[in-house]
């Protein structure tokens, strides 16, 4: 079996203090895993050093077998990547063609002078999250839902082996988190990409993931959604009794979104 | 009273200084669509007067390198440069990974090193030398050298250069640097490059139109256009039409009225912007 990610024993400290906690686990490839834990939990950290950004003190990270550590540009040229929200400056006046084209161009060389296909496959990628009309609209403009629709064109268009989603549903209506994830779903079926997506919420995806990764700093179970999602495990997480009900095969948090 | 200068007045000014002023000032407007485009897109307006005010504690250095030291090939434009480079590689450091609150700081502080130095300085000069200071902070366009005019046409290209060449990835690392840098983009190096570019590009401006004004024309036509700018080169476009009309104006009004240009450009600068707040406030 091939696999996407492999940790193992992995440690990662910031400012002296431990994020992460001899975290360790397989993710085959292609699959879609959710990653959910409290804040402060280390699931951005774990994306970073999955990166290369971040420098684990201990233990073995490979992406496709690179180590992202010491070949981040080997990894970086497989990834896919949408950052929390916070990190994108909104109000910088660009269109929505240039977005879903820094996809494509950030995979080039300078002087990045996108092709008649670079631009044939951001329309296309556009047109896959459903809103080509916009090709010409000011990024800014547009609302939350758009933009992250317009940000998930970027990352398809790039054609990632793996891609890294932090956060996309934040201050996204259920309607499109649900058209989101579909598609993120496609994605892994169709394209065999692997999806690493960290959420505060794993209720609304849970039956189109693979894995699922309960994350505290340790890992505190990782599996298949029906082994993963139990009362015992998120209560353990959280450090607060958590209830699920169920329904199917699957169960729910009732609480939905919680913060620790 | 003003004076009003008769028509064949004006033109036997169109002699050599007057041609280095207009040509000084469209010089200044196209460093003010780049430098001043992006500093203002990224916040950063603050980098423009924290550069000119640091490029004068370093033209005072190179005065006193060259006239009490005795090192005469330091040049005090040498020192204007070097300070300005300083403050761009002192706030990006202080930046990595998108922090522009604490690049700011980092400014205010080089900011204040400078200033502070450039009067500790002043008091071991000649008496003669302390102008040549003072006429860094308030430049005239009308005064300009043709070794000024080199050195801002020299910074004008390198800007117009890089700026051709790496204006998308320019825009990337300020709109979203962390996901340029996960696909491969080094956005640390073109941070800096971008920062060090600007400065000194702003530096040699400073040397134009004088450290207070080249906060008005760089900044205020970028604030202007960044309030109803649909893309980054059409904001760009308008910085360098504002600027460019009101240093134009300005000149104009200095040969009829005997008016300061740069001053004159930066009520104008000014009027500009507080026209188009008010409109786009009445708007919203």
């Amino acid at each position: 079996m091939s696999y996407a990610i492999e940790v193992e024993n992995l440690t990662v400290t910031l400012n002296s203090t431990v994020v992460l906690d001899s975290l360790s686990f397989k993710l085959p490839h292609p699959s879609f895993l959710a990653i959910m834990g409290p804040n402060g939990a280390g699931k951005t950290t774990l994306i970073r050093v999955l990166l290369g950004f971040l420098k684990p003190v201990k233990g073995k990270v490979r992406v496709f077998g690179i180590d992202p550590v010491e070949h981040p540009s080997g990894v970086r040229a497989l990834a896919g990547y949408l950052p929390q929200k916070e990190r994108i400056s909104f109000e910088i006046p660009m269109c929505v063609k240039d977005v879903v084209l820094m996809g494509k161009l950030l995979k080039k060389s300078p002087p990045r002078v996108p092709t008649r296909e670079d631009i044939e496959a951001a329309r296309d990628a556009l047109r896959a999250v459903g809103l080509e009309e916009l090709w010409n609209r000011c990024f800014r403009e547009l609302s939350g839902g758009q933009q992250q629709r317009v940000l998930l064109a970027r990352l398809l268009v790039a054609e990632p082996k793996i891609a890294f989603l932090d956060e996309p549903f934040a201050g996204v209506d259920v309607q499109t988190q649900q058209a989101l994830t579909a598609l993120l779903h496609k994605l892994v079926r169709e394209r065999k990409v692997t999806i690493v997506l960290v959420t505060h919420d794993v209720n609304p995806i849970q039956e189109h993931t693979d894995y699922i990764l309960l994350l505290n700093r340790k890992a505190i179970a990782f599996g298949h959604p029906t082994e993963v999602i139990t009362s015992e495990n998120l209560s353990k997480m959280y450090g607060a009794p958590i209830k699920v009900i169920q329904y199917g095969q699957y169960c729910y948090a009732i609480t939905g979104d919680v913060h620790a | 009273m003003v004076n009003i200068a008769m028509p064949s007045q004006v033109m036997s000014m169109l002699e050599p200084f007057l041609v280095r002023a207009l040509v000084g000032a469209l010089l200044t407007s196209i460093i003010a669509a780049t430098s001043g485009t992006f500093s203002v897109l990224r916040g950063l307006s603050f980098l423009v007067s924290g550069v000119a005010h640091a490029a004068f504690g370093g033209v005072a250095l190179g005065i006193f390198l060259q006239e009490v030291i005795g090192v005469k090939w330091f040049h005090p434009l040498l020192g204007a440069l070097l300070f300005a480079a300083i403050v761009a590689v002192g706030a990006g450091y202080a930046g990595e990974g998108g922090f522009t609150a604490r690049m700011e700081a980092a400014i205010g502080v080089i900011f204040a090193f400078s200033m502070s130095l450039a009067v500790l300085i002043m008091f071991y000069l000649p008496a003669e030398k302390i102008p040549l200071i003072w006429g860094f902070l308030f430049g005239d366009i009308l005064l300009l050298t043709n070794e000024d005019l080199f050195l801002l046409g020299a910074m004008t290209s390198l800007m117009i250069g890089f700026t051709i060449v790496f204006h998308r990835e320019f825009t990337y690392i300020i709109f979203d640097p962390e996901t340029a840098e996960a696909y491969g983009m080094r956005s640390r190096a073109y941070h800096y490059l971008l920062l060090v570019l600007s400065a000194l590009a702003i530096a040699a401006a400073t040397k134009a139109v004088g450290a207070i004004l080249v906060y008005a024309v760089i900044v205020i036509p970028a604030a202007t256009s960044a309030l109803v700018g649909r893309s980054i080169p059409s904001i760009a476009l308008r910085v360098f039409l504002i600027a460019i009309c009101c240093q134009y104006l300005g000149l104009a009004a200095s040969a009829v009225f005997q008016a300061a240009p740069s001053a004159v450009a930066g009520v104008l600068a000014a009027l500009i912007y507080l026209i188009i707040l008010l409109a786009k406030r009445r708007g919203q």
